[in-house]
């Protein structure tokens, strides 16, 4: 797993608790400025031009892109303009320990230091998941499309938090979901989070401020789903084929019945996820 | 369908949730009409023969009937039929293949990106 090795760092150092990172995201997350705002400040949008287009994503909940592309106001250029100052803005993630008191910037770079030299081990080394774990390559590059879709797609800003075998039972939080994955790979792939991430997924992919219980879970079964859809496509790749069930939901714990299996933790902007393959456990 | 008319569509897809962003991104776009929507490959294919929709969207992993099973039975009753594929296997070049050669339309991907899923049905259905 390589997705923002820096804060998986800081957890695994105890340089910040999960709370102290999910507190520092959130900060960043609020202090980013909307494409709106980037695009007055950048002197593109005028204040009519602001209000119309406001009054348009309103009305239509359309997204800032499809808003002024409808009102002919900004070209793809102008929205890459956009986008990179819109990046520019984003507070640094160093600048943001510092401002909430967690770290002071001497520190940082000391940590940083530390960092950039467990990296140079790495590369030196491996970063793999237990060796008891089989098909390791397979199962890696599964957990790695499923942090880079829980952050390409959905934005939800993943990070690994932590990597555990477990035996009996697997605890995937308030809402889970399960897809078999058979063939080349036996294994089972499970997707849970708590209470308040999937409302946060409905309102990202829907709109939807206030989903029922139902469509939590349905939205974590589509989680499961799409990510399990992209493994099949990456180990296709690698000339490993498999066939997949339908996502369904389970109710955790789940029992591991012959099983173990490999749990990674990620956080992301709507809190925790737990992500889970299971594999034959050795007689 | 008629010129100035809307597309009728079939939306087929076990989650609610991924029904629900495919008709947001269409009927946002206001050339289409969702006229219907199944949660399996068999409702599907039901709702195709009582709507006789313009396009139907068929999720391929679905309980009770999956999509290419429908596929195959909206092709064999008509051979004309307008259906694109929506899946989640990512870029599986093989199994675009697959659905391709059982006579859908076009494949449309998940997740869904509102211009990529408009840009493939406009090929695919000349709308204008």
């Amino acid at each position: 797993m390589t997705l923002n090795p820096i804060y998986q760092y800081l957890i695994n150092h105890e340089h910040l608790t999960v709370e102290e990172l999910r507190q520092v995201l959130a900060d960043r997350r609020e202090r980013e400025l909307n494409p709106l705002q980037c695009a007055a400040r950048l002197g593109l949008l005028s204040e009519p031009d602001v209000k119309r287009v406001r009054q348009l994503q309103v009305e239509q909940n359309l997204s800032f892109g499809n808003a002024v592309r409808s009102l002919s106001l900004l070209d793809d250029r102008a929205l890459q303009e956009v986008s990179m100052a819109q990046q520019g803005e984003v507070p640094s993630f160093g600048a943001t320990l510092e401002r909430l008191g967690l770290m002071d910037a001497a520190t940082y770079g000391e940590v940083m230091q530390g960092y950039i030299q467990e990296q140079v081990r790495y590369a030196e080394g491996a970063m793999s998941l237990p060796a008891e774990v089989p098909r390791r390559d397979a199962m890696l590059r599964i957990l790695q499309v499923s942090s880079d879709m829980l952050d390409r797609y959905w934005g939800m800003e993943v990070t690994v938090v932590g990597v555990k075998v477990l035996r009996s039972e697997l605890d995937l939080l308030d809402y889970a979901a399960r897809v078999q994955m058979r063939g080349d790979l036996e294994t089972q792939y499970l997707l849970g989070t708590v209470d308040g991430c999937p409302q946060g997924a409905a309102l990202e992919l829907l709109g939807d401020s206030d989903p029922s219980a139902s469509d939590c879970a349905d939205v974590v079964r589509e989680l499961c789903n799409v990510i399990a859809g992209h493994s099949l496509a990456a180990l296709a790749s690698q000339g490993i084929d498999i066939e997949l069930s339908p996502p369904e939901s389970v109710t955790s714990p789940v029992t591991l019945d012959g099983e173990h299996a490999v749990r990674v933790e990620l956080i992301g902007a709507f809190g925790p996820f737990r992500i889970a393959l299971t594999y034959a456990a050795q007689s | 369908m008629g010129d100035g008319d809307p597309v009728k569509v079939v939306i087929a897809d076990d989650s609610s949730v991924a029904r629900r962003q495919l008709r947001t991104i269409l009927e946002e776009d206001g050339r289409y009409e969702v006229v219907g929507e199944a949660a399996n490959g068999a409702e599907a294919v039901k709702l195709f023969h009582q709507h006789e929709p313009d396009l139907l969207c068929l999720d391929m992993l679905m309980p009770v009937m999956d999509g290419a099973q429908a596929l195959r039975a909206v092709k064999a009753a008509d051979p004309d039929a307008h259906v694109v594929v929506v899946t989640s296997l990512g870029n599986s070049a093989q199994r675009g293949l697959e659905v391709l050669e059982l006579g859908a339309s076009a494949v449309i991907t998940k997740p869904f990106v509102d211009e990529d899923v408009l840009t493939v049905l406009r090929t695919k259905m000349s709308v204008p």
